[in-house]
Order: structure tokens, then sequence, then C-alpha cells
């Protein structure tokens, strides 16, 4: 069997958790997460990639973004934007922040990550395909709108996505290590194959 | 209770439908999705809201089946995709600014915000002036590319939960990438026909008919009528009529 993971810049370092967790299951490792990405693109890169492969041999492992991050392309090139962010080579760009207000209305922001990581859930157990999903560095923005939809999610293969501290970056730093560090790697890959296990999810 | 739900633009609303009104009660009911309804012997959901996105049309179905469908009832969906430079944004609930729409189902502080639409629709200022950022923010290649996840997504959800469906397309045809054209190859045409002919989606299928259409591109009651009979001919194709 061959773990594919899908996530941000936490998640594709080549000593991070993911290959520690593919040796730990035993797996080849195949690590699609990418340096500058957001949920909706994780959403869209799993959907091609269950549509490109035949996933009978695939374990998948996604590593949930920052909601804060639009994506955007533009003179060639696919960055994403982020109200956190002022360095946009094109001033165009950087003169958007007047409105995050708008592009970033945590109402609707939350409604749209929920509903990817709903999708995805559902859309992989249409094709009895096996994963595991946790949150790098937010957790879900809790609101009436999402409230259903978060009673939908199967929470034994998401590792707890309301709490802010269940995100791999918070449990890391509770633990006082830092993220990019192998006892890191270990630690965070050690806590999902618990958590794998103990879902009966292989 | 058995119910048609439709999902949408302002083709689906019933814009113009007619001939004066941009959205009214009659519209709403009326349109393709309520002549498909009447003849199904179905009651119409229709959530559908003028300037609707893709994104809206996604997130929609799976609010709907999770807040407020009874799985108890009997459902059919009709989901009708829409332009591809589109996505939504919100009015913050802080403020009182509204988007009024009619429909059932309606979040009134969702914006439908699209390439080229008026800036003065919107009371808020910070929507009608980032409109000025429409290059930056509406690539076609990337919002096609999320169009067919969409799509994809939902015929998978759908199938799973042994929900009736057809799919369509009102303003264009999905435009193909080297990046989404696994994803289009895989949907299935029967209850998705022609994603990504423009040739075939409803405004020009339509014109092409010699229908003819309102100064804002909609449709009066003889185009809804030619259409809902050509929606009709692919639910019979995947034996909904029987």
């Amino acid at each position: 069997m061959r773990l594919v993971s899908f996530g941000d810049e936490l998640t594709i370092k080549e000593d991070c958790h993911v290959p520690e967790l593919a040796k730990s299951l035993n797996m080849d490792c195949l690590n699609l997460g990418k340096e500058d990405t957001s949920n909706e693109m994780i959403f869209t890169d799993i959907t091609k990639f269950v549509c490109q492969n035949d996933m009978e041999d695939f374990f998948v492992l996604i590593g949930w973004t920052s909601p804060y991050r639009r994506d955007l392309y533009w003179k060639d090139t696919l960055f994403t934007y982020r109200p956190d962010r002022r360095d946009y080579v094109d001033n165009g760009v950087n003169a958007m922040h007047k409105f995050d207000v708008a592009l970033f209305d945590e109402h609707l922001i939350s409604q749209h990550w929920i509903t990817y990581t709903l999708s995805i859930q559902k859309m992989l157990q249409s094709h009895n395909i096996k994963y595991y999903m946790y949150n790098t560095q937010n957790a879900f923005i809790y609101h009436q709108d999402v409230s259903k939809k978060i009673q939908a999610i199967d929470l034994t293969r998401y590792h707890n996505p309301l709490n802010q501290n269940s995100s791999m970056a918070y449990y890391l730093k509770e633990k006082n290590l830092p993220v990019d560090s192998p006892e890191s790697a270990k630690t965070w890959a050690d806590f999902l194959m618990a958590k794998i296990y103990a879902g009966d999810i292989l | 209770m058995r119910y048609l739900v439709a999902f949408g633009c302002s083709h689906t609303n019933g814009s113009m439908l007619d001939g004066v009104n941009a959205a009214s009660e009659w519209n709403v009911r009326n349109g393709f999705p309520g002549m498909l309804a009447k003849k199904y012997d179905r009651e119409l959901i229709n959530i559908s809201m003028p300037g609707g996105s893709n994104q809206y049309i996604f997130r929609s179905v799976l609010k709907y089946m999770h807040h407020y469908m009874d799985d108890d009832d009997d459902h059919m969906f009709l989901i009708n995709w829409t332009g591809t430079t589109r996505f939504e944004l919100r009015y913050p609930n802080q403020l009182d600014h509204l988007y009024f729409s009619k429909g059932d189902f309606k979040d009134e502080k969702t914006i439908p915000f699209s390439m080229g639409i008026k800036a003065s629709l919107f009371t808020w200022k910070p929507a009608a002036e980032l409109l000025r950022f429409g290059p930056y923010l509406f690539d076609v290649d990337l919002l096609s590319n999320k169009w067919a996840s969409y799509a994809y997504n939902l015929q998978q959800i759908l199938g799973l939960h042994n929900i009736p469906y057809l799919m369509s397309n009102t303003c264009d045809g999905m435009t193909r990438t080297d990046y989404n054209s696994p994803i289009i190859d895989n949907l299935c045409p029967k209850h998705y026909p022609h994603a990504d002919d423009t040739e075939e989606c409803l405004v020009t299928w339509l014109l092409k008919q010699g229908i003819e259409k309102t100064k804002c591109w909609h449709f009066r009651e003889d185009g809804h009528k030619l259409w809902a009979g050509k929606l009709d001919g692919f639910i019979q194709e995947l034996g909904y009529d029987k």
C-alpha cells in the first residue's frame, strides 16, 4: 500500500511527519503537498488524483491548511493571496488588502472549508478509499450555518477539526517543539498513527 | 413528499420569465424548473440566486442535503451550473447590508460576485470596489478547474446517497485545461450531458433555436418551455420518468 499526502508547506519537507508516518505504516510515500496552497486547491488536487489513479492501493493523508488563503493565477504564476502577506511582487495584488474584509469573511470561509472537507470525505467514501484528515494550523470557525455539516463529518477519520489546539502546529507548540524538527516529525507521525489505528482505518 | 430541488443562477431563478421582472415569486415558481416539477408531480424547491456562482451552487447542494433535506422524502435534484467567472462573497454579519432575491432557503448576506456585474448592485463599498480587481480574481482556467471538481464531487456524493439528479449548463461550457481534463473525463455524461460544450448550454442553445433573448440575456416563457423539454429528454434517458 502507498501513502499519498496532500497539504501545505508544513507537510512537504523530506524529513517531516509524512515520510515518517509512511515508514511507520510500512508504506511507500508519495508526497503531493505544496509549498503554497489553499484548502480549495487541496480539494481540487485530491479530486484530480482520484480521477487519474487506481486508488485501491492508496491510503490518503490530508492536512488541511489555513482558510485565510485564496488562489490567484496572475502572469503565469499560481499562488495564494493571504491577508498576512504584504510582499507580493505585483502592487495590484498588494492593493487588494484594502478589501480583505470582503475576501475573507469568516462566516463564509468557514462554510467553504467545511464544504470541501465534507465533500472529500463523501467522495472518498463513495470509492471505498481509506483516508485520514487533520488540520495543519487552524480550526473550523463554528457558527449556526455550519453546525449540521459538522455533525455530518466522520470524526473517526478527521482529527478534532473544531479545536485549534488539535491542529498540528498548536499541538507541537504545546509540547515546545518547533514544527520543522525531526522530533516534531516523529511526535506528530506517532500521534497520527495512533489515531489511524484507533479508528480501525487500515 | 416528492420534491424537485433546483440549484442555479438567474436562469434557474426565472429572471425575466414574465418579460418584466428580474426577480418575482411567479418567475421563481414557473420557469423551466417549475415546468419540470409540474410534469413530474413534484413540489418545487428553488434554491437558485440571480448572479449565483458555481461555488454558491456547490455549497448550496451540500447545505440543502445536510440542513434541510428529510431523507424520508423523495427528492430529485436539478443542478444548473452557471458562468465560469463568478464566485461568492458575503456581507459581514455585523452590517445591515443584504442582497435580496426570491427563492427558498436564502442567506440574504450572500453576495453574488461576478465579472461584469454592475458595482451599483452592491450597497457595501468594499464589494463594489473589489470589482476593479476582476483581472486578478477571475482566471477562467483556475475557476474551471474548481467547477470540474465541484461537479465530480457532487456526482459521487449524490450517487452515494442514491439521489436522482441531472446537471446542465446555463451560461458557459466548462473550459478544458490540462489540469481538469482527467476530472471532466470522469464525469458521468448521462447525469451531466455536454459538460464542456458551450453550444449546448441554455443561452447558446436557445439562441440557436431562434428564441429571442431579453436585453439582459434572459428568456421568456417560450425559452423556458423549450429548455424544460430538452432537460426532460435527459431525465427520460436516465429513467427518472418511470
